[in-house]
């Protein structure tokens, strides 16, 4: 297993926020050389003057007028949150550094 | 029962006018289907929730409705199923995925809120690959979903379960969601009708994303006039997706019965040829293909030979694309707000936790090439060059349109195969999406239609593929009624339906 491609596979992991196990990512690292290999054809295109994909139509502006509008209730939206304290979303701190307060 | 039989056979046209004039009643009909539903899924595994009690409800307030004298919606009575992608207020939605296993959604997506107002009846939630990502169904974390045609064969996907529900007759319109082929490919497995509609035709509220650019909602369905009669409640303009097109919606019923005439003169199919060249695809796909093409000139049609310059970098276009919205529209399963939470004592922690267990390996996959092409470094290389080369495939196609109205193809390159046999080859079932995906990437209509079977054992059913010009969808139906009504594929049965029938007693 080239060590670039796995090195490679750790340091998109990371950018993720996947943490794989060392035999999954040897695994995917083989998997993404083969697919980035089959991608490097796109490089023969020639692609000088040419813009970047837009639809045809082009959305509406996407601006809605300034009116309330309730479409969701926020109970049944807290209902769905993992760890709650009252109508708070829980979560742990930030960085783990061994000394809990 | 016969009515029993007779009822699972029947269109969803047809349903919807006997429940309008009384013929039959919304509640046996639902029945009918229920009790298909445990005739057939121990062996086909198409649904991830059946929801009997609900949809028992919804036909008794169609019956009810009925007996008061109300209007009844175009779709009143008659049972659907909805892809798990699809967000259903009140019933657990997964995606596909372990990351999202208990998480009942709050708000009622726009398919499942149309189809509701339409008076059609929700049977449950079927099972896809994990947030729409494969080509088997085969990636996901629960049970496999087999193919009615051949049991131990892939029905295809990412909407297989739509696929082996619509065709097992589980249910009668199935919704599906195609980002690369999804709807299509299944289809065509399956022996269905499949319709990918125009990009922005049909709203994505409440279509969890997989890639925002490229995602369509659209029926799968046993005959082309369910899929226009789904389409004609599910197109329009959404306030709430600025994406969706704020155009009128022609009438695609009248298109289907224009069409079920038989005859297409003038009408010019485009072909382009060098894709049937290449390696990989079946000899008996392309012998139906070819009889196919005849069928459609003995109709009138005219055969024209169209370029398609970019079609080799397709694939690749669409894989750089579909994974880097993907990673950038999964970045939000993170265990905080809604899903499964792997604590630990960081958040950094929790969400890698909860990420690596949740999601399966396609997913982790994809998400991983998606952050390689959007990585500064990597961006005018690969995103930035694939965004450039997705305006040549889609001026590719505007070009051929000035040639011909249509374009046919194959829409998959090989029947239905094993389980099992290509979930080790990423790059192989990504290759097998060659004919699909460049619908996506432009933005374009497209609809599968059954074409066929192949020869050997097991009989594996062969789709045809029409591609038109956006919001040609009346185009597009017009010719796929007119081939239907020439040909008898559709109306064939898989081997599973005397099979599971003869269990219920005839």
């Amino acid at each position: 297993m080239p060590d670039q491609a796995r090195a490679l596979v750790d340091e998109l992991a990371q950018l993720a926020q996947l943490e794989l196990a060392d035999d999954e990512a040897d695994a995917l690292a083989g998997q993404l050389d083969r697919v980035l290999g089959y991608i490097e054809r796109l490089r023969s295109v020639d692609v000088a003057g040419v813009p970047e994909y837009v639809q045809d139509e082009q959305a509406r502006s996407g601006l809605r007028d300034d009116v309330p509008d309730v479409d969701v209730d926020a109970d049944e939206v807290l209902a769905g949150v993992p760890v709650r304290r009252e109508r708070l979303v829980a979560v742990p701190r930030f960085k783990s550094d061994g000394s809990e307060g | 029962m016969a009515s029993e039989a007779s009822l699972v056979d029947r269109s969803a046209r047809a349903l919807a006018a006997g429940v309008r004039d009384g013929s039959f009643s919304a509640s046996e009909i639902c029945e009918a289907l229920l009790a298909r539903i445990d005739a057939t899924e121990d062996r086909v595994h198409a649904y991830r929730r059946v929801t009997p009690e609900r949809a028992r409800a919804q036909a008794r307030a169609i019956d009810e409705a009925r007996a008061r004298g109300d209007a009844l919606g175009p779709l009143a009575g008659v049972p659907i199923a909805l892809k798990d992608i699809f967000v259903t207020a009140g019933v657990e939605t997964n995606c596909g995925s372990k990351i999202l296993a208990g998480w009942t959604p709050p708000y009622a997506g726009s398919h499942a809120q149309r189809l509701a107002d339409a008076g059609a009846v929700v049977l449950g939630k079927l099972s896809m690959d994990e947030f729409g990502m494969g080509s088997s169904n085969e990636n996901t974390p629960w049970e496999l979903v087999r193919n009615p045609w051949a049991l131990d064969y892939v029905p295809g996907g990412s909407s297989g379960g739509t696929a082996a529900a619509v065709s097992a007759r589980s249910c009668v319109i199935g919704l599906g969601s195609d980002t690369g082929g999804s709807i299509r490919q299944p289809a065509s497995l399956c022996n269905l009708v499949g319709l990918k509609p125009s990009y922005g035709r049909v709203s994505r509220r409440g279509m969890i994303a997989f890639a925002s650019s490229l995602d369509q909602a659209g029926p799968m369905t046993r005959a082309v006039e369910d899929a226009a009669l789904a389409l004609q409640v599910l197109a329009g303009p959404d306030p709430r997706d600025s994406s969706s097109l704020d155009v009128p919606v022609p009438d695609y019923l009248a298109a289907v019965d224009a069409g079920a005439r038989g005859q297409l003169d003038g009408l010019r199919i485009g072909l382009h040829r060098a894709a049937l060249e290449r390696e990989g695809l079946d000899a008996e796909v392309r012998r139906c293909f070819e009889a196919a093409l005849a069928e459609l000139v003995d109709a009138g049609a005219e055969l024209v030979d169209v370029e398609l310059p970019h079609f080799d970098h397709a694939v690749a276009c669409y894989y750089v694309l579909c994974t880097a919205e993907a990673s950038s529209n999964l970045a939000r399963y993170d265990g905080v707000r809604y899903g499964v939470r792997e604590a630990r004592p960081s958040l950094a922690e929790t969400y890698a936790a909860t990420r690596s267990r949740g999601f399966g390996a396609e997913v982790k996959r994809r998400i991983l090439l998606g952050t390689f092409v959007l990585r500064a470094e990597s961006y005018a290389d690969y995103y930035g060059r694939a965004m450039k080369i997705r305006t040549l495939i889609a001026r590719d196609y505007a070009a051929a349109f000035a040639r011909c109205d249509l374009l046919a193809s194959p829409t998959s390159p090989v029947p239905a195969w094993p389980i099992g046999a290509k979930i080790d080859d990423p790059l192989a079932m990504y290759l097998s999406d060659v004919f699909t995906i460049g619908a996506n990437l432009a933005g374009l209509p497209a609809i599968s239609i059954p074409a066929g079977f192949c020869a050997a054992a097991p009989r594996r059913p062969i789709g045809l593929q029409l591609l038109a010009p956006r919001l040609a969808e009346p185009s597009l139906l017009r010719a796929a009624a007119a081939y239907e009504a020439r040909t008898a594929w559709h109306r064939e049965r898989p081997p599973l339906i005397a099979a599971t029938g003869e269990r219920e007693g005839g």
